[in-house]
């Protein structure tokens, strides 16, 4: 007991980080990540849903904020490099990535093997930070907290998004995006941590000049993100983390990955309020 | 605070008043989920064989539909009536749109030119309303509060005056099926999308909170465990509905719960009437019993009725199933 109570201390409070779900906004997540390399504090535990799985997820295989900005920018600076390099990957052509007959176009376990960087083809036990991944079980409606096997599956589990991605199907369950359950997984690691950072990056509606009705397809994402909304404010009513931040990327649409760069600049003031926030708290917990 | 004098004198024994013979006021919640919500009626059916009526109803989308119209003092077996014909008869184009089990809708989106307009929420509206259906809110004969959601404030709005069909229009307002309606210069959307079942809006307006939930839940197709595409993306936001439902439930909960099980229907079955009637009947006598049991309870002069809001506790096993993280490889 002394001895649990005098090893806390020397390692000082623990943090536990949650990164959300929002597709590319969720590249804002490495501005989130840097903040914490440039403080030189390193989270407890780390939970994800969706993008937030895949950077948190590559965080506690070891990469530095820094490492991701430079391998993100690197990987969307130009759509012609992309699909070169994605078609060069693809040993069995493209009919193992895309199947019109199949849910959803794109394989997401193939996607993310092809992609992700060789450090993170390993099993959760393997990570340096203990890490949760959120998905959703399609059939039984609830949230699944995936915290062992290989990494790349739940991965590709927790981000599934429908009509765009297949849904993963792990130990007898059909998995899809963990956002539709759990867009901002911070509740999952409260208990787990003595202060919880929660990065939200759900995206807002974006208004059509001269008052005009949005499109249909507009319609329907914006109203997929006030679901999500409305679903972090209900969990909000439960239980608040202690620092919560949104950096501004909510007028990102979830697929402008090649916007990286305008995506890292506008998170930029909510890094430095991250930093000052988390200052803040440490310094008070000593 | 003020004692009037008297009041507490001490040593005098408290005269035991007799409580009048009133029955327990009833805020009554219906919530949204397209065909399955057509289980809402025989819910109102319960009230109308208790000879109960509801102090004040809040409806989301399909609640608010048939909530106006319980609302407007019609009369639960007319309401039925007049659905099932309405579904079955004159109803005969926009069923076969809605019903068109889901891929011929796709299609039929595709073929339009990707403007904001499929359907207008109010044509439909007057076709499937009863025409004794109040026209404005302070027509009706039951105070209606109608969720829909504010597009760009990114939040529920609550209805409760002015054209009462354009509110409930507003309400079931489902993106890519209907057009927003533009009220008050916001224009709004399908209220399950910020609250699928309104009754956290009705707390402290009634003795007894009644919470119907007809959210449902996608159905394992067979063998295969792969939804189809089409399926997953109607069903996203089926799954992010019921985990609001979920979330608010941990929160706060109603006296009465009552989850319709009508997972096995789709949002735009409603060519499935009687299908859905037949599944509803186990959960219209559940309410029947428990509000029964409330109200026997309340007759008893002895219970305070300061102390009834939690008289009957709601069926917890949902809320106590999610609070459980459950996770891969323990089971």
């Amino acid at each position: 007991m002394l001895d649990a109570r005098a090893k806390s201390q020397k390692l000082g409070p623990r943090i536990a980080l949650a990164l959300g779900g929002g597709s590319a906004r969720g590249l804002a997540h490495v501005a989130m990540l840097e903040a914490f390399d440039e403080l030189g504090v390193r989270p407890s535990v780390i939970a994800g849903t969706s993008m937030g799985a895949i950077c948190g997820a590559a965080y506690a295989a070891g990469l530095t904020g820094a490492e991701m900005r430079e391998q993100f920018t690197a990987l969307f600076a130009n759509r012609a490099y992309f699909l070169k390099r994605m078609a060069g990957k693809l040993r069995g052509g493209f009919s193992t990535l895309w199947s019109a007959r199949m849910p959803g176009v794109v394989d997401s376990v193939t996607l993310f093997e092809m992609l992700l960087p060789e450090a993170m083809r390993c099993d959760f036990a393997a990570l340096k930070i203990p890490f949760l991944a959120i998905a959703a079980d399609f059939y039984a409606i609830e949230q699944v907290v995936l915290d062992k096997g290989p990494l790349i599956p739940a991965l590709a589990a927790s981000s599934a998004l429908p009509s765009l991605t297949r849904p993963v199907v792990l130990g007898g369950r059909t998995l899809i995006d963990g956002g539709f359950v759990n867009p901002v997984p911070y509740d999952v690691v409260l208990d787990r941590a003595d202060v919880t950072v929660a990065v939200d990056v759900t995206g807002l509606p974006r208004r059509r000049p001269g008052g005009k009705l949005p499109r249909t397809l507009e319609a329907v994402t914006g109203s997929t993100q006030i679901l999500f909304h409305a679903l972090t404010r209900e969990k909000l009513k439960a239980a608040a983390p202690h620092i919560l931040i949104r950096p501004g990327v909510g007028a990102f649409g979830a697929m402008d990955y090649f916007k990286v760069a305008a995506i890292l600049a506008a998170a930029q003031p909510a890094k430095e309020d991250l930093k000052q926030k988390l200052s803040q708290v440490l310094a008070k917990l000593g | 605070m003020m004692i009037e004098p008297g009041m507490d004198a001490p040593g005098k024994p408290e005269p035991k008043k007799p409580l009048p013979a009133t029955r327990p006021t009833i805020a009554l919640a219906l919530g949204g989920g397209g065909a399955r919500g057509l289980a809402h009626i025989p819910m109102l059916e319960v009230f109308d064989e208790l000879g109960l009526k509801p102090k004040v109803i809040a409806g989301t989308s399909i609640g608010a539909v048939f909530g106006a119209a319980y609302a407007s003092g019609l009369s639960a077996k007319l309401i039925r009536a007049h659905t099932e014909e309405a579904l079955s008869q004159r109803f005969d184009i926009v069923r076969q749109l809605l019903s068109a089990r889901s891929e011929p809708v796709l299609k039929f989106l595709n073929f339009l030119p990707l403007r904001s307009a499929l359907l207008k929420p109010e044509a439909l509206l007057e076709f499937v309303l009863p025409a004794s259906v109040a026209r404005d809110f302070a027509e009706l004969k039951i105070p209606l509060k109608i969720i829909a959601t504010d597009y760009y404030g990114q939040e529920q709005t609550i209805l409760s005056e002015g054209s009462l069909r354009t509110a409930v229009a507003a309400s079931m307002a489902l993106p890519a099926l209907f057009t927003p309606v533009t009220i008050n210069g916001r224009m709004l959307l399908d209220g399950g999308l910020t609250n699928p079942l309104p009754f956290d809006i009705l707390r402290a307006e009634a003795d007894i909170t009644v919470a119907v939930d007809v959210s449902g839940a996608p159905v394992m197709p067979g063998k295969r465990p792969h939804p189809s595409a089409f399926a997953v993306l109607m069903a996203s936001s089926q799954i992010m509905q019921r985990s609001i439902v979920r979330q608010k439930l941990m929160v706060a909960q109603p006296d009465i719960y009552i989850d319709v099980e009508v997972d096995a229907y789709n949002v735009l079955d409603f060519h499935r009437f009687k299908d859905i009637m037949a599944a509803a009947a186990p959960a219209k006598e559940q309410l029947h019993r428990q509000l029964e049991r409330v109200l026997s309870t309340e007759t008893l002069d002895t219970l305070p009725s300061a102390t009834v809001p939690h008289a009957v506790a709601p069926p917890a096993q949902g809320v106590r199933r999610m609070r459980r993280l459950p996770r891969l490889g323990r089971d």
